[in-house]
């Protein structure tokens, strides 16, 4: 029975090293999700087929093993997911537009460098037009409010490049008003602190360079304390540690710059115990049945933590770190364009309004 | 996904669960499509929507069919009458049998905050079946979220609901969500003005709205158009009103003294009955920050009375603002050094001391103890590596910490 007290053994035995190739076998299986008719656990997640893929994909690539999957499907399946008539994309082709899909689908294209087939000015728009008067976020048109979709807003249109599009003072202050007692942040304002919410909001701010919003030191110490006898993380006080906390903490502790904070070796001893030996993946707890979402939380987890073999992942986008550098580059590289076709009109300008020589 | 044992797989191997477990998957795959392709012919009779309701009770997160039901719904809100009353006790019935299988479905309690923003439902009930669902999980912040957007519209006082945790923690110190709650009732009640918005009031407001935008629109619009809009405005101005339930974030004033101290009392019980369980230490900090905090706004009026005439009693009150803070800091410290003498090795009460004397220390309450500052200042390092060694997850903390590179004992207002 878990309990927050399970100890890890000090011996892991097979489950001792990181099972790469498992692993990579076990989400290739998932490679074409929409294609498996049969699977339960595939059908009955169509409401996250897109954030499934973006796991998926992004676990292969920090093990270096992107190229197990069929990415030129994978990107056609993603654009078959957008819907034109609102500029968002579903979670599944017959799915309706939502902003966390939406995320989703920016973020695979990041990764697979095939962000020129989104229309940034549609997208941008859906996302922009789902923010409300008080700065927080819409999850769709019909209202839900989360923090979760302030951190989707604010990423999906870092990612585009378009973060100006956004009331980004306001969104602030909607994060800031969901801060609580202990440092940490809930889905809306008055709601419970819990670690993933705390991550979105910390993300969020940091996203808008408002982490001057966030009561640091507070929110560090209650992250490390989240930090079970058994070197995994719980979510909140006196639940259960739980593999995806290695993530949602973690990032948080990175970007705060108080990964120092937890004890990074039993943690690490911790996710490789809730590897599954036989057939793949990673699990919430030791001996739990593996899924994507906690084998990428996992494995990204170990990234952070600089887990050898793994390409780094950055904090807050939730991606390698060399995609977030090519995307800044990108940026960059498009900022000096406009300013140059800005610099060239005007000199057009002034050029025509030279008296001509008679 | 989560905490479904490995062993799963070998039931599977049995042809019985296997052959259960291969019929769900086409089920749910057909189920979801016959319900879009009616969606796309622009179907919304009643078998389409029984068959919605038979693919929600099994898979509620798929949202795009509750997005299908609102759809078919808003103009039955909209007309109103016994057709609109019938709907909204249907949806009521319906998220209840999923929240049943599945407490945590955001997908079916959006969907029901929608159903219960058109003004149709009754409050009190939906009260007391959140109420229910906190009795069978605490910490269901769901329902915690659910519950405040009832009280909300309800305008149901602080006062109810701050004695409604004060039940829950009498009857389980470990209920975190709890002692959040009072976090948010307590400067509400005593200090903040934020009025209660009832529903009456939103739906006054959403119509001012309507009328005004009618008022100032050049296009004309039809009838059932423009009811389907002003439902559509009030629920979700309905739905705003979570948004509006700030608590500490907003917190302008610390909450008074002669209630800090009934709450310091609260978590001493707490301590006593179950010296474990971290909800109690982690409340006690915000109740420092207070503490803290009424010392720092007798400073702050000081500083804005300077040079009045009033100054005199300005500094007066901050003299009384000190005392009274020493005096609490030091009753705390030989509070837990009671505890320390039972089990010298407890980490909450070593780590209670050492921020409180960091507190003392950063306050320059030293002297009036009757210590040297460099002391004090040595024995909250030494403490701080006392608990590196006692609880060796938060060794890096507690180093950071001894390096005065840690505070946490901050006054506990908000700046929004």
């Amino acid at each position: 029975m878990a309990t927050s007290g399970a100890v890890t053994p000090a011996d892991l035995g097979p489950r001792s090293k990181l099972l790469v190739d498992k692993h990579a076998a076990y989400i290739a299986s998932f490679s074409t999700v929409w294609e498996a008719a049969d699977k339960l656990e595939h059908v009955a997640t169509e409401h996250f087929w897109m954030s499934g893929m973006y796991w998926g994909l992004t676990a292969m690539e920090l093990m270096g093993r992107l190229q197990d999957m069929d990415t030129d499907k994978v990107l056609d399946w993603v654009m078959s997911c957008y819907r034109p008539e609102d500029g968002g994309f579903g979670s599944s082709p017959r799915n309706d537009s939502h902003l966390l899909a939406t995320l989703s689908a920016l973020q695979i294209l990041a990764l697979l460098d095939a962000l020129h087939r989104a229309d940034a000015l549609a997208v941008t728009a859906y996302i922009a037009g789902l923010q409300q008067p008080d700065g927080a976020f819409a999850g769709d048109k019909w209202g839900e409010i989360d923090t979760r979709f302030s951190y989707a807003a604010l990423l999906g249109c870092s990612i585009l490049g378009t973060l100006d599009q956004l009331d980004v003072e306001a969104a602030v202050h909607f994060v800031t008003a969901c801060k609580n007692f202990d440092g940490g942040f809930g889905c809306t304002p008055g709601n419970e602190s819990h670690a993933g919410q705390v991550f979105t909001c910390i993300g969020a701010l940091s996203l808008a360079g408002r982490l001057d919003a966030a009561d640091q030191d507070l929110v560090g110490w209650w992250l490390c304390e989240r930090q079970t006898r058994s070197g995994g993380l719980n979510g909140r006080p006196e639940k259960l540690q739980d593999v995806c906390y290695s993530w949602w903490c973690l990032s948080c502790l990175s970007i705060l710059g108080r990964l120092h904070w937890i004890d990074q070796e039993a943690l690490s001893r911790f996710i490789l115990y809730c590897q599954d030996e036989e057939d793949g993946g990673i699990s919430d707890r030791p001996d739990d049945m593996a899924d994507v979402y906690h084998t990428f939380f996992g494995i990204a987890g170990l990234s952070l933590m600089g887990h050898a073999g793994l390409a780094a992942i950055d904090p807050t986008y939730a991606l390698p770190v060399k995609t977030v550098q090519r995307l800044q580059q990108q940026q960059q590289r498009q900022q000096q364009q406009q300013q140059q076709q800005q610099c060239g009109q005007g000199m057009q300008e002034g050029g025509s309004s030279a008296p001509s020589t008679g | 996904m989560h905490g479904r044992p490995r062993e799963y797989k070998n039931k599977l191997k049995d042809p019985k669960a296997a052959e259960a477990y291969t019929k769900k998957a086409p089920a749910i795959k057909q189920g979801t499509t016959l319900v879009l392709e009616c969606r796309r012919q622009h179907r919304y009779d009643q078998a389409a929507l029984t068959a919605s309701e038979k693919m929600l009770k099994v898979v509620p997160e798929i949202y795009t069919i509750w997005n299908y039901r609102r759809e078919a719904l808003q103009p039955i809100f909209a007309a109103g009458g016994e057709a609109a009353a019938a709907a909204c006790a249907a949806e009521l019935a319906l998220t209840q049998a999923c929240l049943q299988e599945n407490p945590k479905s955001y997908s079916t309690w959006h969907h029901r905050k929608w159903v219960v923003a058109q003004g149709l439902a009754d409050l009190a009930k939906e009260l007391k079946l959140v109420g229910s669902a906190l009795a069978l999980d605490g910490r269901n912040f769901h329902a915690w979220n659910y519950r405040q957007f009832v009280v909300k519209l309800m305008g149901v006082h602080a006062e109810e609901e701050l004695s409604y945790t004060s039940s829950l923690i009498a009857a389980d110190f470990s209920n975190y969500s709890a002692w959040h709650y009072r976090t948010m009732l307590l400067p509400r009640l005593y200090n903040e003005d934020i009025a209660t918005v009832s529903f009456d009031e939103l739906m006054a407001t959403a119509s001012e709205q309507k009328q005004q935008q009618q008022a100032s629109s050049t296009t004309a619009a039809s009838d059932s158009a423009a009811a389907d809009d002003s439902s559509q405005q009030a629920a979700a101005v309905a739905l705003r009103a979570t948004g509006c339930f700030t608590g500490t974030a907003s917190q302008s004033r610390p909450i008074p003294l002669h209630v800090l101290e009934q709450e310091y009392e609260m978590v001493h019980q707490a301590f006593a009955t179950d010296s474990a369980d971290q909800s109690p230490w982690i409340y006690y900090r915000w109740l420092l920050g207070n503490s803290l905090a009424h010392l720092s706004q007798a400073q702050q009026q000081q500083q804005q009375q300077g040079g009045q005439q009033q100054q005199q009693g300005g500094e007066q009150q901050l003299e009384e603002a000190r005392v009274v803070l020493g005096e609490v800091l030091a009753r705390e410290v030989s509070r837990f050094a009671e505890h320390l003498a039972v089990d010298p090795d407890a980490k909450w009460p070593l780590l209670m001391t050492a921020r409180l004397k960091e507190a003392q220390a950063r306050l320059g309450l030293a002297e009036g103890l009757g210590l040297d500052s460099s002391d004090l200042q040595q024995q909250v390092q030494e403490l701080y590596v006392r608990l590196q060694q006692l609880d060796p997850l938060r060794a890096g903390y507690y180093a950071d910490a001894a390096a005065g590179k840690a505070f946490v004992v901050v006054q506990a207002l908000g700046t929004v």
